[in-house]
């Protein structure tokens, strides 16, 4: 298979992946920092600068290993280069995911504590 | 030969990417009322965080169907020697026929259910874990309110 079409698929999945997971963090994970800060000014740009980071982290990282996809002489070894590099840039957003719902749970704790120590 | 690998990938890819979303269609429409009783009945932050988990196992149990997605070879590689113009070499023939496309297939499918099935249960657990942590925290809750108001 041509590099030219394996790289194009490669970015346009890498691409689209990026936007659906980032769009629907961005919806609910309102609900979760709101919980946390109970206060939407600061609520939505929390959640905004996370977005941010978010993109240029995930479109960062594909660009990088872009030149990892090599030698796509048949479409057999094209199949398993992008099967590969997707599965595991997958594999790493549901790591940062579940790390990150993981961070919002533990803060959400101590926001209890520090609620009753202070009260 | 190669043929037959690319057919056992075309075949492989819908069959995990159903079954992905086949359970996470069942599992996560059956832990919404989980959902609810956990966070004491504020709807928005239980389908939030509902919808988080559901992506979180989306993500997860895709990437490992992909990432696992490359058959191995050299299993199917059987090497002979042969005298050719005298010289003793070494030639390699890939076996791959319609038995080897069944029995991969089947081996891949059945690995990605069987964590699928893992994946499940270890959610089950933390749902039911969660649910026992919030009524307890909602028990002290009241205790708290009680000795107050004595």
């Amino acid at each position: 298979m041509n590099i030219f079409i394996t790289y194009s698929i490669y970015l346009i999945i890498g691409a689209l992946i990026t936007v659906t997971v980032g769009a629907d963090l961005y919806c609910n994970g309102y609900y979760l920092i709101l919980n946390l800060f109970e206060n939407e000014v600061v609520t939505q740009t929390i959640n905004k600068l996370l977005l941010t980071g978010y993109y240029l982290l995930n479109i960062g990282y594909i660009a990088l290993t872009l030149t990892q996809i090599d030698e796509v002489e048949t479409t057999t070894v094209a199949l398993e280069q992008l099967a590969y590099n997707i599965g595991r840039i997958l594999l790493i957003l549901s790591y940062l995911h579940f790390q990150n719902i993981a961070l919002l749970a533990w803060l959400s704790k101590r926001k209890h504590i520090l609620i009753n120590q202070f009260n | 030969m190669t043929d037959l690998i690319v057919k056992t990938y075309i075949a492989y890819l819908p069959v995990a990417i159903l079954l992905t979303f086949v359970v996470a269609r069942i599992f996560f429409k059956n832990s919404k009322i989980f959902m609810l009783d956990i966070f004491s009945g504020r709807e928005e932050i239980a389908m939030s965080t509902n919808k988080l988990f559901e992506t979180g196992f989306y993500l997860l149990s895709l990437g490992f169907a992909l990432f696992r997605m490359k058959i191995n070879k050299s299993n199917f590689i059987t090497i002979d020697f042969e005298m050719v113009e005298g010289v003793r070499t070494r030639i390699e023939t890939l076996v791959y026929g319609k038995q080897e496309l069944f029995e991969v297939l089947s081996s891949k499918v059945g690995v990605l259910a069987v964590v699928l099935g893992f994946m499940v249960f270890f959610l089950m657990y933390m749902l039911f874990r969660g649910k026992k942590k919030s009524a307890e925290g909602r028990d002290r809750k009241e205790e708290l309110q009680r000795i107050q108001e004595i």
